[in-house]
């Protein structure tokens, strides 16, 4: 079932750090926006042809439905949606938005939580620091930054978390490691819960850090910010059932491939994250890019995620 | 030991009430799906139309709330919440009050201003001016205040850890479980006593479908069993009560006493507290009542002549599934 | 106890059986009802895998070989299970995240256990039980709520409203108790079934 759309107008813009800008968005009409739960993101429709949506964490407070803010990371490697959203989108322009999900949403049982930002993987942990001081449960949030880029969105945080709960890391990777492992990690009390926000292999890292002072997997939590993930190359795909050919080309999505040929595949996240999409493969071999698939899965080539994955090796066979 | 509650709902249906039944068999026989469809649509049960309400004010209002509100004065207990649920039972009173004043603008009124809501509940004379998130605006707790104004059962899930979990619920109307014993269960603890419906994927499919639902996509299944005596409250915690009326029918007695319990249940994604709310109306129709629709009949005589012995015993009609074949086939030649 | 017309591997009746050692853990708490194998077998992958400081709490005398370092163990032995719960809440009070705790003991003493973890915010991953010694329920009672010990028949008196229950395969974590109805509500006096102890 393909989720109906909220017109939306943009109503700000703002330069927060190089290769990143925020837009806040309003209901076209003035109506109010739906609410959500923290963590959660909309799916935007770009304009313009080929189609594209991308998902993007919304920065702002659950409790605000007079607008949403996103935050977009120019991606000069990508598809084009983040140049259009950062280059071409203007104040006044029109776009259209899919109701908010969460997919990342905090666990409401937690006594405390240990919020781990790397870089504009900081976006979720905005809508659950208003959140969690609303309902006033205690939390520490760490952002590893490069300083100059924390600019604008640091201020705002720290002017809204309670004293000392915010840490900027600045030192890299092994600063953040050394910092959370012998000061953090160790010593929070039963109840807490870690969730991770950023690029997978500093998810890995925190994780792997984590679990190796004792973190069970019911407290350990991620989203993955997705980067541009290896090389794009155009393909063709063969849907079995309609017998139609599809040329999947680079700067599409093979679900975008599909969606523009009229199919209409159930999609959630389009990150590859929750598993809606999820389309049988008759033959050929995907390029697996997704975190949803288990090893399991992958092995036997019967799956793909075509919200981001690709083809290694066709004629790629799906049973559309 | 708690008073008894003896009373059980007098009057029997309308006929208009039971053109609208929402009878849930398309054929002669029955077994369990993950039988899921869009909450928007009507159904057509080959009289009329039912469906398309979350939350549906029939003509049983009154009675059914003023059962409710017995009920709940013996035992308290049929209505809790956990204390992480807050913000979910802030959004039940949100989405109910929204609803109700959209779909029965003739008994309800909602003037909304930000967080502050001024509600006029007509049917019960109720006049209430509330803050959202504002425990000290109400006279009850949030989720209580609200639940006893409607006809409904609601369960609310939190979804956490890959899982769903029962931490919150009202079951005043409930067939045959019990609230405070189910309360803090996941998803499949739940159902872990239901025969079949894993092995059959069933419960599987139904806990990946509700991990998956979207905020504005509602949907709605039936549940059915029958239910001697226009009786709602068949909670296992008042089965003294009505355990005997199970032994104590007879042939004579089905058309009037018998009666086909059908549960309209819903899936509402709750868009803040990110829970599941599972609202669930139950419907009573008599035998005799039943009848007067042939097809009805004719498809109910189908279905229990040929449900299998581990459904009828969980079901509990047991004791009388024959007879009740019997009884109707002798009327739906 | 079977889950009638439910196989095996679909029950969602808890496991209990046996508490087997959680490399993964960074402290380990041990309440234990005497010496038992499964025990000995803890202490021995606990020792090979020198993983974090582990204490014992034991209400009869548990004889523990030497560890590999000895400031690595502690043991504590109380006088009888209810001390033993106390303790254990007590030190839930002040334990961080790493911790495991396991159970082995009899059956009530286990149910207790796990309602004061749950309380202190354990979670299933973090806490794994032995139940020891005769098969016996708790059952919670649908109709007046009380939770009756000992149960060891497939039916039970309440020992709140006197009602003879039969014994549901229906488990709350919560309560840490099997759901209990009463018997012969339908026809009084007639008890469905089987009315004899389980193995």
């Amino acid at each position: 079932m393909t989720p109906s759309t909220i017109a939306v107008r943009v109503a700000r813009t703002e330069a927060i750090a190089p290769g990143l800008r925020a837009l806040t968005l309003v209901h076209a009409d003035g109506a109010a926006l739906p609410s959500f739960a923290p963590g959660g993101h909309v799916v935007v429709h770009l304009p313009g042809a080929p189609p594209r949506r991308n998902s993007y964490s919304l920065a702002s407070s659950p409790s605000r439905t007079d607008s949403y803010r996103i935050v977009v990371r120019l991606d000069r490697a990508g598809r084009g949606g983040s140049r259009a959203l950062h280059e071409q989108v203007t104040v006044g322009d029109r776009l259209a938005i899919e109701a908010p999900q969460s997919l990342f949403a905090p666990d409401r049982t937690a006594a405390r939580h240990v919020l781990v930002a790397g870089g504009v993987g900081i976006t979720p942990f905005i809508s659950y620091a208003h959140e969690l001081m609303y309902a006033g449960t205690p939390f520490e949030l760490h952002w590893s930054s490069r300083t100059r880029d924390s600019g604008a969105l640091g201020a705002e945080l720290a002017e809204l978390c309670p004293p000392g709960s915010l840490r900027v890391h600045s030192g890299g990777r092994d600063a953040l490691l050394h910092v959370l492992g012998d000061d953090i990690l160790d010593r929070q009390p039963l109840g807490a819960h870690l969730s991770v926000c950023g690029p997978a292999a500093m998810i890995d890292d925190v994780l792997g850090m984590a679990r190796r002072l004792g973190w069970p997997e019911s407290r350990l939590h991620s989203e993955r910010f997705a980067l541009e993930a290896g090389r794009r190359e155009p393909f063709a795909v063969e849907l079995s059932r309609s017998g139609l050919v599809l040329d999947v080309p680079v700067e599409l999505t093979l679900l975008e491939a599909l969606e523009e040929a009229g199919l209409d595949v159930p999609y959630l996240c389009r990150q590859g994250i929750c598993g809606e999409c999820r389309t049988v493969v008759l033959r050929g071999v995907p390029d697996h890019r997704d975190d949803y698939l288990t090893a399991g899965d992958r092995s036997v080539n019967s799956a793909i995620m075509p919200c981001v994955s690709r083809c290694a090796e066709g004629p790629l066979v799906l049973d559309l | 030991m708690a008073t008894p509650i003896t009373r059980p709902c007098a009057a029997g249906n309308s006929p208009e009430a039971i053109a609208a039944f929402p009878f849930p068999f398309d054929g002669d026989s029955y077994m369990y799906s993950t039988n899921v469809e869009s909450a928007a649509e009507t159904r057509s049960n080959g009289v009329s139309t039912w469906g398309g309400h979350v939350f549906h004010v029939d003509e049983h209002y009154l009675e059914e709330v003023g059962e409710r509100d017995r009920i709940l004065a013996a035992d308290p207990a049929r209505c809790q919440v956990l204390p992480h649920m807050r913000q979910a039972e802030w959004d039940v009173v949100e989405d109910a009050t929204r609803r109700l004043a959209a779909d029965y603008p003739e008994h309800f009124l909602l003037d909304r201003r930000g967080d502050r809501l001024h509600w006029t509940n007509r049917l019960l004379g109720m006049e209430q001016v509330l803050t959202l998130g504002d425990e000290e605006s109400l006279p009850r707790p949030p989720f209580e205040w609200i639940a006893r104004q409607l006809q409904e059962d609601i369960e609310l899930l939190d979804q956490r850890g890959g899982d769903l979990w029962l931490d919150a619920g009202i079951l005043t109307f409930g067939a045959d479980w019990s609230l405070d014993f189910d309360l803090g269960m996941s998803f499949l603890q739940i159902h872990g006593p239901v025969p079949r419906v894993h092995e059959m994927g069933v419960i599987p499919r139904a806990h990946q479908f509700l991990m998956r639902l979207r905020a504005g996509q509602d949907f709605r299944r039936t549940n059915w069993t029958l239910t001697v005596g226009r009786r709602l409250d068949t909670n296992t915690d008042t089965y003294p009560e009505w355990g005997p009326d199970r032994a104590s029918l007879t042939f004579d007695q089905i058309g009037e006493r018998l009666h086909l319990r059908v549960e309209v249940q819903h899936f509402v994604r709750l868009p803040r507290s990110n829970a599941v709310m599972f609202p669930i109306h139950t419907y009573l129709m008599s035998f005799d009542e039943l009848l007067t629709v042939p097809e009805w009949g004719r498809r109910l005589h189908g279905v229990l002549a040929t449900l299998p012995e581990d459904l009828v015993d969980y079901k509990g009609f047991g004791r009388f599934r024959d007879m009740a074949v019997a009884w109707l086939a002798a009327r739906t030649a | 106890m079977e889950a009638v017309g439910v196989s095996p591997c679909h029950t969602t009746l808890p496991r209990d059986e046996e508490i087997v050692f959680d490399v993964g853990g960074s402290s380990h708490l041990v309440l234990a009802a005497g010496p038992s194998a499964s025990v000995d077998r803890l202490l021995a992958s606990w020792r090979w895998h020198g993983n974090g400081p582990l204490e014992l709490i034991g209400w009869t005398r548990l004889p523990a070989p030497a560890a590999p370092a000895a400031d690595q163990l502690s043991e504590v032995v109380v006088a009888d299970e209810s001390d033993a719960i106390r303790l254990l809440a007590r030190r839930l009070k002040s334990a961080v995240v790493g911790l495991r705790v396991y159970v082995s003991a009899p059956e009530t003493t286990v149910r207790r256990a796990q309602a004061v973890a749950a309380a202190a915010g354990l979670l299933h991953d973090e806490i794994g039980v032995e139940i020891r010694g005769a098969r016996v329920r708790r059952v919670y009672c649908a109709h007046c709520h009380a939770v009756t010990e000992q149960v060891s028949t497939s039916a039970g008196r309440c020992g709140g409203c006197e009602r003879v229950l039969v014994v549901h395969h229906h488990f709350s974590r919560r309560h840490g108790a099997h759901l209990g109805f009463q018997a012969d509500a339908e026809v009084h006096g007639e008890v469905p079934g089987r009315n004899q102890g389980w193995a």
